[in-house]
């Protein structure tokens, strides 16, 4: 099929309103990341919740739209919850979005006792005839439920190639052609995985079907010991954009290239950084008409058959894989024995904490301030190392917060006002949630006691008395400049 | 530093209980952080999904581990 012909564009973060909401046509699609709007309501029957009324507002913006999804890959062996259907269907429609995409990796595995589980890391899914199988299945039980064209994004992986699996580009082109879906080609990850040793992008491009890719994910990323992250940071590599240069004039059905940042790294990369990105981009999306180079085609190869299947089945391998990158016991089995001995793996664990504690400082930071001034940076690392070996991730943010208060209680830790500071943090998750305000109660002033922690300062001389304070919802300050297009 | 969103509005609720308003989320060393925007949208969701390198853990513990060995270099300043 051929997709609608959008143009270049930008995943929605906070902070990129200006450019969005600019009449200069410069950025023509917004990519929306719908689960990261998401409230997560985990006892409800439906616990994924759109907020409608931020929906409403980006598709009044001028972009044409897209949908990406980050919570619910479909790479692996195990079918998604599929109550997020209805919330992803119901956000494609809200914003009209040509086509949506998801991550060819999987999230999810299950432990010896059958409790499912999620890994909290975008994990490769087994490259094999099976893998294959086991991830059509999985695109397929998604694509026919939404009402737009589907496409699965080409991953980065950490992990060294392995004897008896696919390679990368031919393991893509198995799926997409099994599933007949698009292909959204993330070019940074592709040269992320060259870096790292694995294929290289030349002969990955090779290998795949060029008029399955409807959309390209440029990004920045960073160096980190031995390994190239794709971390969305900033400027695309040079190389990246080279290549991107050299595959565009291929591509016959491509539909937009989207720059992607992370919005940790928009106060340093800056609203400049991110239009010179959108820049490049524009002189990117002109390359589509021009006819390639005679000299410079890309080079077309078939994968050879694979014959020696991976011993492992789909199944195996992704609670094998999950298990060696969220425990720390000794691995008995051959596949998790091996897996152990790949220098990936501490590597992606080591990232995993850091998404996870990412996750509980957004929405605690003040109790994680208050631990962090009263314990040693040795006994925090420690305390943060053993919270992700006993407690398994959670997908949404703020049930990742609420586990990590429940395992500080549970600890019993004499530092003072910390089991207020966690009570009022996490009250206020739900005031942010469902917008209604609540009360706590606090045995100091709690205005005196978030000054300082504001400031970084640990609380003192603060005299005691009963307090209860009512936690007002926040103001959405996004798109206060949005009736410029009314 | 003086939060302006700290808004106070104490009332003497009874006898020995003051009540005070407090927001959801409590605005934090801005000019640290260059926060451009100040904004909850992103940090309730599914923003944990990735295969990258999330920085937000790092920022905070250097924030206050800088903060830590601020206030020890004055307090040793002071004790000479």
């Amino acid at each position: 099929m051929k997709p609608a012909d959008l143009g270049i564009g930008l995943v929605y973060i906070p902070g990129l309103e200006p450019l969005f909401e600019s009449r200069d046509g410069n950025v023509q699609v917004l990519e929306l990341e719908p689960q990261a709007l998401w409230r997560y309501f985990s006892r409800r029957s439906q616990p994924y919740v759109n907020q409608l009324d931020l929906l409403e507002r980006l598709n009044a913006l001028p972009q044409k739209k897209i949908v990406h999804g980050v919570g619910f890959p479909v790479g692996g062996s195990r079918i998604p919850d599929p109550r997020h259907l209805e919330p992803f269907r119901e956000a494609i429609e809200a914003i009209d979005a040509a086509w949506a995409s998801e991550h060819l990796v999987f999230n999810e595995a299950q432990d010896p006792d059958g409790e499912v589980y999620q890994t909290g890391f975008f994990l490769p899914p087994l490259a094999t005839p099976a893998g294959v199988e086991a991830a059509t299945r999985t695109i397929r039980s998604v694509s026919q439920s939404l009402p737009v064209p589907f496409a699965v994004e080409t991953p980065t992986n950490y992990l060294k190639s392995r004897h008896g699996q696919m390679s990368d580009g031919a393991f893509t082109a198995a799926v997409v052609e099994r599933a007949d879906c698009g292909i959204l080609l993330d070019l940074h990850n592709i040269w992320t995985n060259e870096r790292n040793g694995r294929q290289g992008v030349e002969a990955f491009l090779s290998e795949i079907p060029l008029e399955r890719v409807w959309e390209i994910h440029l990004a920045g990323g960073v160096k980190y010991g031995d390994y190239w992250l794709d971390a969305h940071s900033g400027e695309i590599p040079r190389p990246v954009i080279t290549w991107a240069h050299r595959l565009i004039p291929h591509l016959p059905n491509l539909g937009a290239v989207i720059f992607e940042l992370l919005p940790a790294y928009l106060p340093k990369f800056g609203l400049d950084g991110v239009r010179r990105a959108v820049d490049e981009l524009n002189e990117l999306w002109a390359l589509r008409c021009s006819p390639p180079q005679p000299d410079d085609s890309i080079r077309r190869s078939s994968p050879p058959v694979l014959e020696m299947d991976d011993t492992a089945s789909p199944t195996e391998w992704e609670n094998a894989l999950a298990n060696a990158i969220l425990s720390d016991d000794l691995p008995t089995t051959p596949l998790g024995k091996q897996l152990a001995q790949d220098p990936a793996v501490p590597l992606i664990r080591t990232l995993n904490h850091k998404f996870r504690l990412s996750a509980v400082v957004a929405n605690l930071r003040m109790s994680i301030r208050l631990l962090l001034l009263n314990l040693h940076e040795e006994a925090f690392d420690q305390l943060v190392t053993d919270y992700c070996l006993t407690i398994k991730p959670q997908r949404f943010a703020a049930a990742e917060a609420r586990n990590f208060a429940d395992y500080i209680n549970s600890l019993e830790l004499d530092i003072p006002y910390l089991d207020e500071l966690l009570n009022y943090e996490i009250t206020a998750i739900d005031v942010i949630a469902d917008g209604r305000s609540r009360r706590v109660s606090f045995s100091v002033d709690p205005n005196k006691l978030l000054d300082a922690l504001a400031r970084g300062d640990l609380p003192e001389n603060l005299t005691p008395a009963d307090y209860e304070a009512e936690i007002t919802p926040p103001i959405d300050k996004s798109f206060e400049t949005q009736p410029l297009y009314h | 530093m003086e939060d302006p969103t700290l808004r106070i509005e104490k009332e003497a609720l009874h006898a020995n209980v003051v009540r005070v308003t407090i927001p959801a989320k409590v605005a934090f060393d801005l000019k640290q952080m260059q926060k451009i925007t100040e904004s909850v949208l992103d940090q309730l969701g599914c923003a944990n999904c990735h295969s990258g390198h999330d920085i937000r853990f790092d920022i905070e513990k250097r924030f206050i581990v800088d903060t830590k060995l601020k206030v020890h270099s004055q307090a040793e300043l002071i004790g000479r």
